[in-house]
């Protein structure tokens, strides 16, 4: 998709400028980029549906910066508000021929266009199983009873990292490299499946039974812990062999 | 949800979505996405207001949010 455009995006202090770098380009539009609102939307995309892309630049100087806001006002999230903003002109460009005058005003179009493709953006984002709610409650049943300092709890995140990685080794094969992928290679359902040559639905599958393998050992890991200390502070002796 | 309710969410709260109730999310984004009312009232509202990522209301007042129509 990205191999006809580089989209290149740029901020400038508070001005969002999404701008499009070709290649090779043939600046037909050039006296028009430097007089945004001296050439309508209509005309433009009359030159885009000629195949024109420096009227894709225009229309991308001209909306851009409003595209680039509405993602952001949807997701929160400059890097997808940025990759919201490049599939908008790329179905601007792509959906050049079909583009019908009359129908709609460009500019009411393009913003919906970007609405509609943030919510599902977003909605993509949550669908995404717990990853990062299941590092987190993980390391948090790690971190209970562990007293540290704020200058040893980075030293204790690597040390649960590693830890968690271990505990992974230790599930059935095809679990284990399916959350290996998930969570440290951050890779998708999607993508995981076609790696496992496997469905999605299997590797959701693996990923909860995965979950709940390593839920139940970190809890009994837990508990083994709770109780040997309960053993050392019952028995004076048990502390002195503790030391 | 309702245009009403919609336009009622965006004048307390402002057209950055993590700002909305959370419970009331979903449902405005639905129609948010079916609706060409809604979805002009939120470009009304971006317009005025860019991402800023503060918490709080982004509209001042009624009166704020109302005279935001009149601009686009």
């Amino acid at each position: 998709m990205t191999n006809a455009f580089n989209f290149v995006s740029e901020i400038h202090g508070n001005v969002d400028l999404v701008t499009l770098r070709r290649p090779q380009s043939a600046e037909t539009v050039t006296s028009a980029s430097n007089s945004t609102g001296m050439i309508s939307d209509s005309e433009i995309c009359q030159k885009l549906r000629h195949n024109d892309e420096s009227a894709l630049r225009f229309l991308m100087d001209r909306h851009g910066a409003m595209v680039l806001r509405l993602a952001m006002n949807v997701l929160s999230d400059r890097q997808e508000a940025e990759d919201v903003a490049q599939e908008v002109f790329l179905s601007v460009w792509n959906n050049r021929a079909s583009w019908i005058e009359g129908q709609a005003r460009f500019s009411t179009w393009i913003h919906r266009v970007a609405i509609n493709k943030a919510i599902d953006k977003r909605r993509q984002r949550r669908s995404r199983p717990e990853a990062s709610e299941i590092i987190a409650s993980l390391i948090e049943s790690e971190e209970t009873g562990l007293s540290q300092t704020e200058q040893e709890s980075s030293l204790v995140q690597l040390e649960l990292s590693e830890k968690l990685a271990g505990e992974i080794g230790r599930l059935p094969q095809t679990q284990a490299r399916a959350l290996r992928l998930y969570y440290f290679d951050a890779q998708d359902v999607v993508m995981i499946a076609e790696q496992m040559e496997t469905t999605e639905q299997a590797v959701r599958s693996l990923l909860k039974r995965g979950r709940q393998a390593l839920r139940a050992r970190l809890l009994k890991q837990k508990k083994t812990s709770a109780d040997d200390a309960f053993e050392i502070r019952g028995n004076p002796s048990a502390i002195r062999a503790s030391r | 949800m309702t245009l009403s309710k919609f336009e009622e969410i965006l004048r307390r709260f402002g057209p950055v979505v993590d700002l909305w109730p959370a419970e009331l999310t979903e449902q405005a984004l639905d129609l948010l996405q079916v609706s060409t009312a809604a979805q002009d009232l939120f470009t009304r509202a971006s317009t005025l207001r860019p991402h800023t990522g503060q918490a709080g209301a982004e509209f001042l007042d009624e009166t704020d949010f109302r005279n935001s129509k009149a601009v686009h």
